[in-house]
């Protein structure tokens, strides 16, 4: 056997529940990934930003790890009726449009920095399997494969930013408090 | 064909003096000429003056003149076949009995096996009764009846492989053949031998094609060769490969004489073109080359004496000092009286294809395969499917059994190659692992070399794991079940090694790497590495196994192992690009548009109500990668005091402190350690430390003006940048110790030299370090040191940023 028990169990659960599972595929995880960005979209209501609320702006800050998917995932697919936008850069003020701005492949400091340009913005941070990011002020973080939960979720910050998160996607994820009121 | 002439000789004898009574004068004049171009053996001249004489008279030497002129054709040959057919069926003595054999070997290469015995049988029948019959050509008939009750058995079997023409750039109307592959069958180096049938002199040239992120091979170019003068005037053919495609190998000489090059291929450039040692070069002839894929045992083809007859396949074996030793014949259940050529070793180590004249043939050369187990080789087996009754002679296949390539003349009158691509559905456990390796910020690719041992002999793999300097890619093929150290070495970086587990596994098993070393700075120099190693996998069998669980419905086989060769295919086609460029075919876009609004939907449902195990069941299905990113701090500031000795196979190596990847652990314990990992690191009890367990890696001094505790401004980027490297690394700690000189008061000096501390201490946690990590003291009036007695020296505040032993 090359599962593990564990896997095994789910895909009995999996059997009885008789959930809809994929065919054949064994998917990659950032198309997983991706599939997350865009269903988060679904979930999630941002304060009204004016002169721009037909397109839905993705900034993917310094690493882009997706290489094509997200063109793939999310370009020609609408979330919330709107068109999704891409743009990558490691120059964060190219990034204070987006709606979402995810962070790959970054030290502590420098997510503070983005922290820190970004305050007041109304912008979705995710983080890419970072440590502590929803600590410190991140709002939503991936985290690592097998893991409890597949993300988490600081609602606090969001709420600071006046970004509502469906009760849903909070009730799947692992909730993270901000981590200064220990000091 | 030598054996056609001597027709000739007979013919003579026998109908030379036939009558052509109802010939006219003009036509005996053009017989006499034909006869004297057929005496001077100007077969393709007297042709057609037969052939013009037959129309309008019916004589059986001039049939009989048309077939032999025909069998002496290059390309015609078959066209005999109705003029012998004719002949042999006149029982008379003015026919050459040697027709039944000649129209017996026409039989069998038009694949009429039964006729051909029959033929044959009625030559031996013959024979015996007949003065002139020549032992040679008895034996001959006696061996093609063999061979044509091989093929009469091979080619009924079931016919399991897939076999494809390469299309337009490989193959064109000129000759392509003798094609070699790198192991991950990204690189393809062929001949192509120009003007064939046309020019008198026609030219061979070494091609070289890669394959494009579409998965189709690209447009190719000649190979180029440093220093081609030297070797003018002789011929260059490919001899060989080695499975990471860094190594060619090729046959130069003139005539018979060919001797075993090799040279370093770097793109579309050979250099250091090497002759190989004299064990391995003769005067003898010395062709083909096969190289292992831990470049440790070199087979090659040569017809030195004391062999078997013919050519034989020879192994020669690295020695301790780098250099091939005495070669060894393969022996009897390889080599036979026949000729034995083009052999390849795959890289599974222990299967060899190669081609013989010998065996169980159905004609011609065809190609064999045999295993090596328990010290000695298996009975060939005919790779019946992909021979023919003609010659058919190079096959060369890729690390995981699925895909072989040949060139083949099958269905070309003019004998012209073309390369042909197979899927054998026939794969062999392996692991391949493909890798890159990058340094620096931002990551290029580094040259550095790597090495690999079997951690359980303590045996060294070398040879084919180098990166190429260029683009840092390696390629490493492992058998599997196994666990493997990989020790690498670069100029700027510290010597690493990295335990791999390669698991056991029924099919292909493949692994991307991608190893990146980058250095850890402070304003004023590096002070530590950054490794980090990201190991993807595909097990195959895995997902096979998943589906099947979750589709009961569903046979298990044979479908799913073709899904699984597919699967196998698009995987080798993508992971070149696999992280930066996914593939995108034609055919690809439909299927794949429909994958991601399934994923989409059911991530929405799963979301929608709630559903968790839904998302576990995709995660922990998803294509599993392990990423291990490892810093390691100088110690002192000194790179080689970082390092630690490791006995490996007799030798020490020295290397940072090992780095264990995921893979190298069971599951289980990678889900427990992914989940204490992060627990640790919290719980760290810096403060709680005794001085003895720290390892320093930076120290730091802020001096100060009289009587201040405000940290100088010129400072403070300085400190900034120490708080960069504690926050980015939750390994470290750092004391700030604060110190005043000793004028005025000790009691105010002991204050001012914690208010020193106490301020700096406020900036890291300005900085959002946290305080746990930091470790506090004024120590008051430090104590004058006798080699530096200013006052401003003694008024500082140390940081000394440590990590803790383990």
């Amino acid at each position: 056997m090359k599962c593990s028990r564990i896997l095994y169990n789910f895909f009995l659960i999996a059997l009885l529940l008789n959930v809809p599972m994929l065919s054949h595929a064994q998917y990659s995880e950032y198309e997983i990934k991706a599939a997350y960005i865009f269903n988060f979209a679904k979930f999630i209501e941002w304060p009204e930003i004016e002169g721009n609320n037909d397109t839905l702006i993705l900034g993917i800050y310094g690493t882009d790890p997706f290489g094509n998917i997200l063109e793939k995932t999310l370009i020609g697919r609408k979330a919330q009726g709107k068109d999704w936008k891409i743009i990558r850069s490691s120059n964060l003020s190219d990034l204070t449009k987006c709606h979402i701005l995810f962070v790959s492949d970054v030290g502590k400091f420098e997510t503070l920095t983005i922290f820190e340009r970004t305050k007041g913005l109304p912008i979705l941070t995710l983080g890419d399997e970072l440590i502590d990011f929803c600590e410190i002020g991140g709002i939503i973080n991936f985290t690592s494969q097998f893991s409890e939960h597949q993300f988490e979720i600081n609602n606090e910050s969001a709420k600071n930013k006046g970004i509502r998160i469906s009760p849903k996607l909070l009730l799947l994820a692992k909730i993270i408090s901000n981590k200064e009121d220990e000091f | 064909m030598n054996r056609f002439l001597f027709i000739l000789f007979i013919l003579t004898l026998t109908l030379g003096q036939s009558s052509f009574a109802q010939l006219t004068a003009t036509e005996r004049k053009l017989l006499k000429t034909a006869n004297n171009l057929f005496d001077d053996e100007q077969f393709a001249q007297a042709l057609p003056i037969y052939l013009k004489i037959d129309s309008v008279a019916d004589d059986y030497s001039v049939k009989y003149r048309i077939g032999a002129c025909y069998l002496n054709s290059k390309y015609e040959k078959l066209k005999a076949l109705p003029y012998l057919e004719e002949l042999s069926k006149i029982e008379s003595i003015e026919v050459p009995i040697i027709v039944y054999s000649d129209l017996g070997t026409l039989y069998h290469y038009t694949y009429r096996f039964d006729e051909a015995i029959y033929m044959f049988e009625q030559y031996l029948l013959v024979s015996r009764k007949d003065q002139f019959s020549e032992k040679k050509d008895i034996e001959y008939a006696k061996r093609m009846i063999t061979v044509c009750r091989n093929a009469i058995e091979i080619t009924t079997q079931p016919f399991k492989a897939d076999i494809d023409i390469l299309e337009s750039p490989i193959n064109t109307m000129e000759s392509e053949f003798c094609p070699l592959i790198t192991a991950d069958e990204q690189v393809m180096v062929y001949m192509q031998t120009i003007g064939l049938s046309k020019l008198a002199k026609p030219e061979t040239y070494l091609m070289i094609s890669f394959r494009n992120s579409e998965g189709y091979w690209g447009a190719p170019s000649k190979l180029e060769i440093t220093l081609l003068e030297k070797y003018k005037g002789k011929s260059i053919l490919l001899a060989g490969l080695s499975p990471d495609g860094q190594t060619i190998f090729l046959n130069i000489g003139q005539g018979l004489d060919q001797d075993i090059y090799s040279g370093a291929l770097s793109g579309k450039i050979i250099t250091d073109l090497k002759k190989l040692n004299k064990y391995i070069n003769t005067s003898f002839f010395d062709g083909r080359v096969s190289i292992s894929a831990d470049g440790t045992v070199l087979y090659f083809v040569s017809d030195r004496p004391g062999g078997f007859g013919g050519t034989d396949i020879y192994k020669s074996i690295r020695t301790k000092r780098g250099d091939w030793g005495e070669p060894e014949n393969l022996g009897e259940k390889i080599n036979t009286q026949f000729n034995e050529d083009a052999p390849f070793i795959h890289p599974d180590n222990v299967t060899l294809y190669f081609s013989s004249e010998g065996h169980k043939t159905i004609g011609g050369s065809d190609i064999f395969k045999s295993k090596f187990n328990a010290g000695s080789w298996s009975e060939p087996e005919n790779l019946g499917f992909l021979n023919s009754t003609k010659d058919d002679l190079y096959f060369v296949l890729n690390a995981n059994g699925q895909i072989g390539y040949f060139s083949s003349s099958k269905n070309n009158v003019f004998n012209k190659h073309n390369i042909f691509r197979v899927n054998l559905k026939d794969p062999i456990p392996l692991t391949l692992v493909k890798g890159i390796i990058k340094g620096g910020i931002p990551p290029v690719p580094i040259s550095a070399t790597i090495q690999v041992f079997d951690k359980e002999t303590g045996e060294k793999v070398k040879y084919v794991y180098n990166p190429d300097p260029e683009t840092g890619k390696y390629l490493m093929i492992f058998p599997p079940a196994k666990n493997y150290d990989v020790f690498i070495g670069s100029n700027d970086y510290l010597p690493q090694l990295i335990n791999i587990y390669v698991p056991y596994q029924t099919y292909f098993y493949e692994l991307y790497q991608e190893i990146l070393l980058q250095p850890v700075t402070l304003e004023n120099g590096v002070v530590g590495e950054i490794v980090t190693v990201n190991n993807t996998f595909y097990d195959l069998y895995k997902t096979i196994e998943a589906d099947s669980i979750l589709f009961d419905d569903m046979p298990k086989q044979p479908k799913y192992y073709d899904h699984l060769l597919e699967l196998i295919e698009n995987i080798i086609q993508t992971t070149d690009s696999m992280r930066f460029n996914y593939r995108k075919t034609n055919q690809n876009i439909e299927a794949e548009g429909k994958n991601v609004d399934a994923l989409l939907n059911l991530i929405e449902e799963a979301i929608e109500t709630t559903d968790p195990i839904t998302l576990s069941i995709l995660d922990a299905n998803a294509i599993q990668k392990d990423k291990i990113k490892q810093t390691h701090f100088y110690v002192d500031g000194d790179k080689n005091k970082s390092l630690t000795p490791h006995v490996i196979g007799g030798d020490t190596i020295y290397s940072a402190p090992t780095i264990k990847t995921p893979s190298s652990q069971t599951e289980y314990e990678k889900i427990q350690n992914k989940m204490i990992e992060r627990k640790d690191l919290k719980e760290t009890k810096f403060r709680l430390s005794h001085a003895e367990d720290r390892i320093y890696i930076h120290r730091f001094v802020v001096n100060y003006p009289i009587n201040q505790d405000e940290i100088p401004t010129k400072k403070l980027s300085e400190i900034q940048d120490i708080c960069r490297l504690l926050m980015d690394n939750p390994s470290l700690g750092a004391e700030i110790y604060g110190y005043t000189d000793s004028q005025g008061e000790e009691k105010y000096n002991l204050s001012l030299s914690r208010q020193r501390a106490q301020k700096v201490l406020r900036f890291f946690i300005d900085h959002k370090v946290e305080y746990q990590r930091l470790i506090v003291k004024g120590f008051g009036e430090a104590i004058n040191s006798a080699d530096n007695t200013d006052p401003q020296h003694l008024r500082r505040v140390e940081i000394n940023v440590f990590e803790l032993k383990e």
